[in-house]
């Protein structure tokens, strides 16, 4: 549900960098979303279609990558995919774990054409 | 032209975390413990606010949000008993932020000590968005299953309480709190578990203690001067 709004940060915060950074036409777009950002990549990608064509004349890709739930125990610094959603270390099974990723939703980069300086 | 990629590396909710992490400082400066009370449509999350109210009745002062798609029903249950304004979201499955802080700034906010946000009946949505709130309660009724948790990890493992409403139906029901708290704790360790029954009051008396004691944590207060 709140997939668009989140596609629409993402597009602009895409316009910004592109202004900032004076690029040309943008090509793709590489994003991360954690598989536990409550976040579903294709509802992102059918929301990115829909609305990307309202930002720019030409196709703009969009790649996801899911990043897995992944957690360090603070007993024994092991780090573990985080499976069933069980956060129990694996090695030792204390309880006490730290997520380090997988709960995001990073813009990683974007591919874009670079317009040449006048100098 | 010639095409590159160029790494950019934004987190695209730093900002709303940067917004919540503030509110969230406001209300603790003001010595106000705001709740998240989330759970699925009909587990009782507005029983329990009136069961908290009567209990309470006007000391400490609470204050209530809460969110619907629609009708002002629930705001109508509560105006009796303490300060409420009622935030419909006119389809959206959860509150947002900037809602939340609109609706708080058409309360009698005068000598609120406790903000209970009652969230939209939504045991998915509700898990994702910050509403800076200090303590977040994942509620459940005996009467869904206690297979919950595992099935909603998010709104489970995002939450520091768990309360168990309906405990007057528990004898007509196959549901284990012991399975169900199993079940949290493999998702969330630190969960603390709470039963309760909002119509008969049992239980609701140690509730409020435990938000009391949640609050005083939060200002550092002396329990004997608070």
């Amino acid at each position: 549900m709140h997939e668009r709004s989140l596609v629409k940060a993402l597009i602009e915060q895409v316009c910004e960098e592109s202004r900032n950074r004076t690029l040309g036409r943008i090509h793709e777009i590489q994003l991360q979303i954690g598989e536990f950002s409550g976040v579903e990549p294709r509802l992102v990608e059918s929301a990115f279609e829909e609305m990307s064509s309202g930002y720019w004349d030409s196709e703009v890709r969009l790649h996801v990558e899911v990043v897995p739930l992944t957690a360090k125990c603070r007993a024994c610094d092991e780090t573990f995919f985080v499976q069933s959603f069980c956060f129990i270390c694996p090695k030792c099974e204390s309880v006490h774990v730290n997520v380090i990723a997988g709960e995001e939703m990073r813009l990683v980069s974007v591919s874009a054409e670079r317009r040449e300086l006048i100098r | 032209m010639t095409t590159e990629t160029i790494s950019i590396q934004k987190d695209l909710q730093s900002q709303r975390r940067a917004e919540a992490d503030a509110w969230r400082q406001t209300l603790a400066e003001r010595g106000i413990l705001c709740v998240n009370l989330i759970s699925s449509p009909g587990a009782g999350k507005t029983s329990l606010l009136q069961a908290m109210a009567k209990h309470w009745s006007g000391r400490p002062r609470m204050a209530v949000l809460v969110g619907d798609i629609a009708t002002d029903r629930d705001a109508q249950r509560l105006a009796a008993w303490c300060p409420v304004k009622q935030l419909t979201t006119g389809g959206a499955c959860h509150l947002e932020l900037p809602l939340v802080r609109a609706g708080w700034d058409q309360l009698n906010q005068h000598d609120i000590e406790f903000l209970i946000i009652e969230n939209v009946g939504n045991l998915v949505c509700p898990a994702s968005h910050d509403l800076g709130e200090h303590l977040r309660v994942v509620m459940l009724s005996v009467t869904e299953g206690d297979d919950k948790p595992g099935k909603y990890p998010k709104a489970f493992r995002t939450s520091q309480a768990c309360v168990i409403n309906k405990l007057d139906l528990l004898p007509y029901v196959p549901f284990s709190v012991s399975a169900v708290t199993q079940d949290a704790h493999r998702v969330q360790p630190d969960l603390r578990v709470m039963t309760v029954s909002a119509l008969t009051g049992e239980g609701v008396s140690a509730w409020c203690d435990y938000l009391i004691e949640q609050r005083q944590k939060l200002v550092c207060l002396d329990p004997v001067i608070a």
